[in-house]
């Protein structure tokens, strides 16, 4: 007994495992937990401990956070990290952190008692059973279509679908993935066919309730009252650097993604010259390469509008260039030609860049409400059922890794995308379509 | 006869608290059902995951194969061809040419593609 007591308090002192369970606005709360590298933030809830609830969650993600909660292993714990009504009253017995703190202690002290049995794990919220049990056509349960026959389990077995590639009748993979997946931006949903690891077809959706759209709080406010020209940029910065941040973690150069983010929490003047700095390291990066080059092309010919998407795309359109509170700034348009992943991450980088530039210069320049605005993601003429359309199009034919990849360089917001009342029309065909404007 | 019966009895012994260990740390029978589905984000899979697909490296992977074999014929030969000389110079120059007639039908089908 002494023994095993012995191994929980080493286990306790351990750095706590975390799954993330991100919802809207929590992103940029998470990336500061990242930088901190106190917690360890896993992929799976099969390797942690503590459930960390980020951001807001909306009614219709009851099931899956809840299924996502009990796929953790006992003993666990939650902890909601939001002050938001709804996330607060779905885990009513976790331990909150208001967002304007870091839940670091409170993690620690939660994995402790769990682990000393000071503290119950969270019990299961959804059933035990299975709620569907085996059943086929027959009246013993028996055959059916498939493989096997049968539904085992309510589930059908693969059938066989003709490959993209040569038209071959193998066995397609059917599954939704999301609404919550690091990876992925909260809330959307992927409904997604493949056969080994290259995508067949691809639907995106998001909930009914998901909201508007997801900006940095200083966005918001600057449709309706006067905001600081710096206080903007600097946003803008963080948000921009907060996407490179991002496609660096997935790639697993979190080296990189600790530098940017480290070099965004500074206010002083040299902060542009070294993101220029960090910028020529990141284009000679082998690796960086390797994932991003001609993955994931937007052409300019199927994008119109503003934003880093389609100004990486060679589209010279950016409201800052008509905004009176940017005139005699200095402000030119950067944009980049290839409109593949590597270019929407050198574009975010370096327009970045050129927003500390703009901040340093802005003095005491205040925005007023009126003219468009220039958001971070910018204004896309894309409607939802288009992009729903363009996922499926980068996604038919493209390798799985290839598709994350771009999902990530895109930095979307799920509220652009359709509901889940109507799962926006499957692409067929390659990625064909695009791959002939790519450079 | 005592060594033997003792080392059986205790390669018994070890492989019975082996079977013990193994039935107490394996799943339990009674894991919750939330627990025995892949982790997909939050969603339930609509089908099961047992698929057959297509291992497109696979005519590499025998072309592989069949050159591996095709070195082990030239240990053997290393040997005879010090005896025989330029005889079975020619005789290995005939083998590796017809196994290289191969290869090249093979690159002009596609084999070896990376798909």
């Amino acid at each position: 007994m002494s023994q095993i007591s012995w191994l929980a308090k080493l286990a306790a002192a351990a750095p706590p495992q975390v799954f993330p369970l991100l919802g809207r606005g929590g992103r940029e709360q998470l990336q500061q937990l990242r930088v901190q590298q106190e917690l360890a933030l896993t992929s799976s809830p099969r390797h942690a401990m503590l459930l960390l609830v980020v951001g807001a969650l909306a009614p219709s993600q009851e099931r899956a956070a809840l299924l996502l909660h009990d796929q953790l292993p006992e003993p666990r714990g939650v902890l909601v990290w939001s002050d938001h009504p709804w996330t607060l009253a779905l885990f009513p017995n976790a331990q909150c952190v208001a967002p304007a703190a870091l839940p670091l202690t409170a993690a620690q002290a939660l994995q402790r008692a769990l682990l000393m049995g000071e503290e119950p794990s969270s019990p299961a919220r959804l059933p035990g059973d299975n709620p569907v049990q085996w059943r086929g056509v027959g009246k013993h349960g028996q055959g059916g279509e498939g493989m096997m026959g049968g539904k085992p389990y309510g589930r059908a077995m693969a059938m066989k679908r003709p490959d993209l590639r040569d038209g071959l009748q193998l066995d397609a993979l059917r599954f939704v993935l999301g609404p919550f997946l690091s990876y992925m931006p909260p809330g959307l949903e992927l409904a997604i066919e493949l056969q080994g690891d290259v995508i067949q077809q691809l639907r995106a959706r998001v909930s009914d309730d998901a909201g508007g759209p997801d900006l940095p709080p200083l966005f918001r406010d600057a449709a309706s009252r006067p905001v600081r020209v710096d206080a903007l940029e600097r946003a803008r910065a963080r948000h921009l650097l907060g996407a490179c941040a991002e496609l660096l973690w997935l790639h697993g150069l979190d080296g990189w993604a600790a530098q940017l983010l480290q070099l965004n929490a500074r206010r002083d003047h040299d902060v542009a010259k070294e993101l220029w700095a960090l910028s020529g390291r990141l284009r000679r990066s082998s690796g960086l390469q390797l994932f991003t080059r001609g993955v994931g092309s937007l052409p300019a010919t199927l994008l119109s509008g503003t934003g880093p998407i389609a100004r990486a795309a060679g589209l010279r359109q950016d409201e800052r260039s008509r905004d009176p509170a940017y005139r005699g700034l200095g402000f030119e348009i950067v944009t980049h030609a290839c409109g593949d992943a590597e270019a929407r991450f050198f574009q975010r980088l370096h327009e970045a860049a050129q927003a500390h530039e703009l901040a340093a210069r802005a003095g005491e320049r205040v925005r007023e409400p009126g003219p468009p605005l220039e958001t971070p993601r910018g204004a896309l003429q894309v409607t939802r059922e288009r992009w729903s359309q363009l996922l499926s199009l980068l996604a038919a034919g493209s390798s799985w890794d290839s598709f994350v990849t771009t999902l990530v360089s895109l930095d979307l917001d799920a509220a652009l995308l359709p509901s889940s009342s109507n799962y926006g029309d499957a692409h067929t065909g390659r990625a064909a379509e695009a791959e002939e404007h790519a450079c | 006869m005592t060594d033997a019966f003792t080392t059986v009895f205790t390669n018994t012994c070890l492989l019975f608290l082996l079977c013990i260990a193994f039935a107490l740390s394996g799943p339990r029978r009674n894991a919750p059902w939330a627990g025995t589905l892949p982790v997909l984000g939050g969603s339930e899979p609509p089908t099961h995951a047992w698929s057959r697909f297509h291992l497109r490296y696979y005519p590499m992977t025998l072309l592989f194969i069949a050159f591996e074999m095709e070195m082990m014929f030239m240990y053997p030969w290393a040997v005879v061809f010090v005896r025989e000389g330029a005889k079975a110079l020619m005789e290995m120059g005939m083998f590796l040419g017809i196994l290289s007639l191969g290869i090249l039908y093979a690159w002009r089908e596609g084999a070896l593609r990376w798909q």
